[in-house]
């Protein structure tokens, strides 16, 4: 999948029309993990994440879950999750999990 | 002065005031401070002033336990000792390293931070190292190509390294040790026994291959041969021993390659990568006290390399490695290259990966030992068995170091932190292939004031015996995230001033 889509998935995700994490600093947008590895290594995370949150296997239930979220303000919470060895942010981990659906 | 034991006539008895029983970094450091006083010192060298494969066949010995490398690869049985092949790499201790952690058992020195402050920048010059800071801030203002990532400095700051050329202790320091007139250098003087009454050590036995045996007598003795050695030679005298601790808590840095930095943009990391003969300053990510205490871990950095260059992960061999000769001459090779102009001056790139490798103190454990074998070297002493022997606060250690950088690099918009597939199940204790050491051995005589938990006192004097020092990083109780060198000779040198305040009449 290309970058493009993974962003627009998100965005799809969250049901808004307009750019969904205000707020974010924009370096800092989702898009952060679509920079740094392809499109297979974010479903493999994406399944990883599933496989050990069995109760978030729901599409509609991960859309909730991945509204607008200031990803740094995670991690500075501690709101992070370890995934095929990434440290990311739980919306992060999230998102890679509704590629998979 | 200098003698070759081997020419001395059969049971000769050599008398000085101090006798300094090994000619490595700690050695030649004490003997140095020596120089021009009016006592006379007797410096021994089982080797001679040059490699000799005869000699460093005598540092062989067994390993169980955790796959290690062969002993007699990581250090060197010649004057100068294993300054003949380090890699230069020198930091403070920081002040946790000193203090009782309850999380960490058995940790906490009877001396503190403080008490090494004084001797330290001796010990700095003594390796050759540029301007005495170990403040990031300082370095920072210096050049303004150095730019750090942007870490809460609260919890993960940037230490600092500096680098030696690196010093080769038996040639900078063979002119002022040989021509100092009341420092007797001899080489090719194994002491293979220490004899000792019920509270002091009588005179040393030295022998060597060409069948010559000698006596020496002393007021004060000290031993300064590396941890392995020095914890050697006190088992098989039988020395120190009364509480059984000699041998244990054998210490080294585990040094292992695991995870990575992934950046959004590719960045030039100046102030953290490692060009060798070139850099003589760069910073090592590492936890905060506070963090430490926090999460209940050890201390231990991660450094930086560039994906592409695998620098760190090439500078240290896996067990399965080289003998000491081929690493002496890899790097007699390499220091030869670079002073004909044949090492390029480095760029520094910009790239989206680096990697980062871990340098972690393990926990001190008395499982972890040297004890003697039944085998006996060419001397007649006993060769040395090693059980190397690691607890899970290691592993559980360095994988919380990379939770919170990772959580860090993410908070800061730096980047993402990924962990190699070692570091994947936090429940796995067992570790890779890949676990090397720094060839850095400690605590084997560590320091203590109860004599039933260690082996010297807080002046590296053995307990119970009232004229037996030991010098180094033997008496070292925890190991820091630090390489050893420079705390190790800071420690000598404050040994060093200890001796000569009882030497003053």
């Amino acid at each position: 999948m290309k970058r493009r889509k993974f962003i627009l998935l998100s965005l799809a995700a969250t049901g808004a029309a307009s750019l969904p994490f205000a707020g974010c600093s924009p370096h800092d947008a989702p898009e952060m993990l679509s920079k740094l590895c392809d499109e297979k290594t974010m479903r493999e995370i994406g399944r990883e994440y599933l496989a050990k949150h069995p109760a978030e296997n729901n599409r509609d239930a991960l859309k909730k879950l991945t509204r607008p979220a200031d990803i740094r303000a995670e991690f500075s919470n501690g709101n992070v999750v370890v995934i095929k060895g990434w440290v990311l942010s739980l919306t992060e981990a999230r998102q890679c999990a509704l590629l998979t659906l | 002065m200098h003698t070759d034991a081997r020419t001395l006539e059969n049971n000769s008895l050599i008398e000085g005031d101090l006798c300094i029983i090994g000619a490595g970094a700690a050695g030649i450091s004490m003997a140095l401070q020596w120089i021009g006083k009016p006592q006379k010192v007797i410096l021994l060298e089982g080797g001679g002033l040059e490699y000799e494969p005869a000699m460093q066949d005598m540092y062989k010995g067994k390993s169980i336990g955790q796959p290690y490398y062969a002993l007699e690869s990581t250090r060197l049985h010649y004057f100068g000792g294993t300054t003949g092949h380090w890699a230069g790499y020198c930091s403070k201790f920081d002040e946790i390293d000193f203090k009782k952690r309850d999380w960490v058992p058995n940790s906490g020195w009877p001396i503190s931070l403080n008490d090494l402050e004084a001797y330290y920048p001796k010990a700095h010059s003594l390796l050759e190292l540029d301007h005495y800071s170990y403040d990031p801030a300082y370095w920072l203002q210096q050049d303004a190509s150095l730019k750090p990532l942007e870490f809460d400095n609260k919890i993960v700051w940037n230490k600092i390294w500096q680098f030696s050329p690196p010093t080769r202790f038996g040639n900078k320091y063979r002119e002022p040790v040989l021509n100092a007139s009341n420092i007797h250098l001899l080489t090719h003087a194994n002491v293979t026994s220490i004899h000792a009454n019920d509270r002091s050590v009588k005179e040393v036995t030295i022998k060597n291959l060409a069948g010559k045996q000698h006596t020496v007598r002393a007021k004060h003795f000290v031993l300064a041969c590396c941890a392995i050695q020095n914890a050697r030679l006190l088992l098989a005298s039988n020395i120190g021993n009364q509480h059984d601790q000699v041998g244990r808590y054998f210490m080294e840095h585990l040094e292992i390659p695991s995870a990575e930095l992934h950046l959004p943009t590719a960045r030039a990391l100046k102030f953290y990568e490692l060009k060798f003969f070139y850099t003589k300053m760069r910073a090592e990510l590492a936890l905060s006290e506070q963090q430490q205490q926090k999460l209940q871990v050890l201390n231990g950095t991660a450094a930086l390399s560039p994906k592409e260059t695998g620098q760190e992960v090439a500078a240290t061999d896996t067990p399965a490695v080289t003998s000491a000769d081929e690493h002496l001459k890899g790097w007699q090779q390499s220091e030869k290259y670079f002073k004909e102009g044949q090492v390029p001056a480095p760029e520094f790139k910009p790239y989206k990966v680096y990697d980062l490798y871990t340098r972690m103190e393990q926990s001190p454990n008395p499982s972890s030992r040297i004890t003697l074998d039944t085998e006996k070297d060419a001397l007649g002493l006993p060769r040395v068995i090693l059980n190397w022997q690691l607890t899970s606060l290691e592993k559980t250690s360095i994988r919380k170091l990379y939770e919170v950088i990772g959580q860090q690099a993410g908070a800061a918009g730096i980047g993402r932190v990924r962990m190699l597939e070692w570091l994947y199940d936090e429940h796995d204790a067992s570790w890779p292939s890949t676990l090397g050491g720094g060839w850095h051995h400690m605590g084997t005589t560590r320091m203590h004031d109860d004599p039933a938990q260690g082996v010297t006192d807080r002046n590296c004097k053995v307990h119970g015996i009232d004229n037996l020092y030991v010098a180094g990083s033997s008496c070292f109780a925890t190991g820091g995230a630090s390489n050893p060198t420079l705390t190790l000779i800071a420690l000598t040198l404050r040994l060093s001033d200890h001796l000569l305040s009882m030497a003053r009449p």
